[in-house]
């Protein structure tokens, strides 16, 4: 046994010395045992420097007065001129105004739901049940916001099925027009987006649910903790690290809003309140003048590193506070 | 979980507490429901309004009008060939990826490691890409859907998880014997990890099958939008005279036809054409994706 410590041990320790030099005899060695698997990694390797990182590279186009016939190398530097420009336009107040306010909206909603809900699904007593609405509520997660705008359109349409009933019941006398109507845009949004997601965000709670050891629930019991107080004290606690986990990747998502669902249900009647910095940074490609591409990658650049800096942040303000409560 | 006598409080509250869950069930399921009825129905018939859950003037006119549309069946071929071409590719590059950044002694695996991982934290951006495949030649060309997808990094990591829990003894008497390592890769490494293989490739063809973004802003030919992007167009009010030609709206063919179809009846169609393949796999799928997802949340 300890001699084969030694043994396992003994390379490990000499690649750790190794791997100060680049090209040191073990490493060598071990490329050429190892030399197929380099094959492995081209195809994949290819594809992400030409569709990942010579984008990230092209991003020096935010700095440009990018002209394609020059392309990244040719084009003439402007300094921040791109960014002064975009930020000073009127169209970025109001995406990042927009941004903000859904993605607030949706961190509010969106992030406490899936937690209620999932404390709820565990509740239910009856396996087989349980399965079922879970089988039922993932379902709308899979189909794309183009199919989901096009079902909440024809149920929200002025024939549709919402205006029938409120009618019928003699709440409104006429059809209200929900997709055009400005006071209700945000609420539909809120509401199409918990109905997509909301079902599908429980599945990692109830993952970390699953977890719990059965004795916390019945030394919980014995000391006389009724469902209510096991659910406070017990599962909820439990779900803390994946609470922060998944706080952590929306924050980083703040600047996004939901693109995909932006672009699909929004129309004309709403464009003030529904364009977001994504949609703004596409608009730029759409219109077909190739002033607009530098604006367009400059205020995606900004977009791209806040995002990342947020992630960063939260992250390292999660690890601070676990850290915290640990002691 | 065994519990004590319920209470009359508890006993309110899981009465609560099931409704609560049926009628979100229903929410979440009856959308569905109601454009496929809606589908199913004759199209002027509909516009009266009080269709629920059943057709009331059934008929196959939508479907059969939709069908013999080209753009649809175009744009259906174009869905279905990035959809099959992107399982097999991805499947194919993720895979060779994932197991050749398994080997832990790899030298310069961490360089391959982070490769995969800064693309899921931060990206260039959508004009940048969209010049670099223009460079490339790939603007209204079909494989711009296809290839920048093939590489996924989320599918690397989770097939290397799954590599990574082989034995090694496994691979190791292989080796003795003679095996290069696409042989072990071919014929021990990949039937091993068939579950994870079948998670990878569903994701991948839930992306391809409802991906618009791509067929929105990497070509300017209608000809190649992918059926979501044509379905967008339709519901964002596009044109939709081409659905009309089979003389449904013309007076010139001189025999009078009834009119059943209305731009609204089609959308329903092509909406549950759409979406009836997600629906086929889902019952088979849902493990999948579940694990699928479980696996992506606890990272390394």
């Amino acid at each position: 046994m300890t001699a084969n410590q030694v043994l396992t041990k003994q390379p490990d320790a000499d690649s750790k010395k190794d791997s100060h030099r680049l090209f040191g005899p073990e490493r060598r060695k071990l490329m050429k045992k190892y030399r197929a698997l380099y094959l492995f990694l081209v195809p994949g390797a290819i594809i992400l420097i030409l569709f990942a990182y010579l984008p990230m590279i092209g991003m020096v186009m935010a700095f440009q007065q990018y002209d394609p016939v020059s392309g990244f190398l040719g084009s003439k530097w402007v300094g921040f001129d791109n960014f002064i420009r975009v930020f000073n336009s009127p169209d970025f107040g109001r995406a990042m105004r927009n941004t903000l306010v859904i993605s607030f909206l949706k961190l509010i909603f969106g992030f406490s739901m899936p937690i209620i809900f999932s404390l709820l699904l565990n509740e239910l007593r009856n396996y087989r049940f349980k399965k079922t609405v879970q089988t039922m509520i993932y379902i709308p997660n899979f189909v794309s916001w183009v199919i989901a705008s096009g079902i909440w359109y024809s149920l929200l349409g002025d024939t549709g099925i919402v205006n029938n009933l409120l009618i019928q019941l003699g709440i409104i006398d006429e059809s209200i027009l929900f997709m055009q109507s400005k006071a209700l845009f945000y609420p539909i949004i809120i509401f199409t987006d918990l109905w997509k997601s909301l079902g599908y965000n429980t599945i990692f709670y109830m993952a970390a649910m699953s977890s719990i050891p059965v004795e916390h629930y019945e030394a919980a019991m014995i000391d006389g903790a009724g469902r209510y107080k096991q659910a406070i004290y017990i599962t909820l606690p439990a779900l803390s690290k994946t609470i922060v986990l998944l706080f952590i990747l929306q924050v980083g998502n703040l600047l996004s809003a939901g693109f995909d669902q932006l672009w699909t249900m929004s129309n004309l009647a709403v464009r003030d309140i529904a364009d977001i910095l994504d949609t703004a940074v596409l608009r730029t490609l759409t219109s077909g003048s190739i002033n607009d591409l530098s604006n367009g990658a400059a205020l995606g650049m900004f977009k791209s590193v806040v995002a990342l800096l947020l992630f960063l942040i939260t992250n390292w303000i999660a690890n601070k506070l676990d850290q915290g409560s640990l002691i | 979980m065994a519990y004590a006598k319920r209470s009359g409080g508890e006993k309110a509250f899981d009465a609560f507490n099931v409704t609560l869950m049926v009628l979100f069930a229903i929410i979440c399921i009856y959308p569905f429901a109601y454009v496929l009825a809606l589908s199913f129905n004759d199209g002027q018939d509909a516009m009266l309004g009080g269709i629920y859950l059943l057709p009331r003037e059934f008929t196959f006119e939508n479907y059969t009008t939709v069908f013999q549309d080209d753009r649809l069946l175009n744009s259906l071929g174009i869905s279905i060939f990035r959809t099959v071409m992107g399982i097999i590719l991805g499947v194919a590059v993720n895979t060779l990826y994932a197991y050749a950044i398994s080997k832990s002694d790899l030298p310069f695996r961490k360089l391959f490691n982070w490769m995969i991982v800064i693309p899921m934290y931060f990206g260039g951006g959508i004009i940048p890409y969209y010049i670099v495949c223009q460079k490339l030649g790939m603007i209204n060309n079909i494989w711009v859907y296809i290839i920048p997808w093939a590489a996924a990094p989320f599918h690397i990591m989770l097939l290397r998880i799954s590599i990574k829990e082989l034995p090694p003894s496994l691979e190791e008497s292989a080796q003795l014997d003679g095996a290069g390592y696409f042989r072990i890769f071919a014929q021990i490494v990949t039937p091993l990890i068939l579950p994870s293989l079948a998670t990878v490739a569903l994701l991948t063809g839930i992306f391809h099958w409802n991906d618009w973004f791509d067929g929105t802003v990497m070509t300017s030919k209608s000809s190649m939008w992918p059926l979501q992007t044509l379905l967008l167009n339709i519901i964002q009010g596009s044109d939709m005279t081409s659905f009309f030609k089979n003389g449904n709206m013309s007076t010139a063919g001189g025999v009078y036809r009834k009119i059943t179809i209305t731009p609204e009846s089609l959308k329903m169609a092509m909406l549950v054409i759409t979406v009836v393949p997600i629906f086929m796999i889902y019952p088979f799928a849902q493990k999948y994706f579940i694990r699928g997802m479980m696996v992506g949340s606890v990272k390394e």
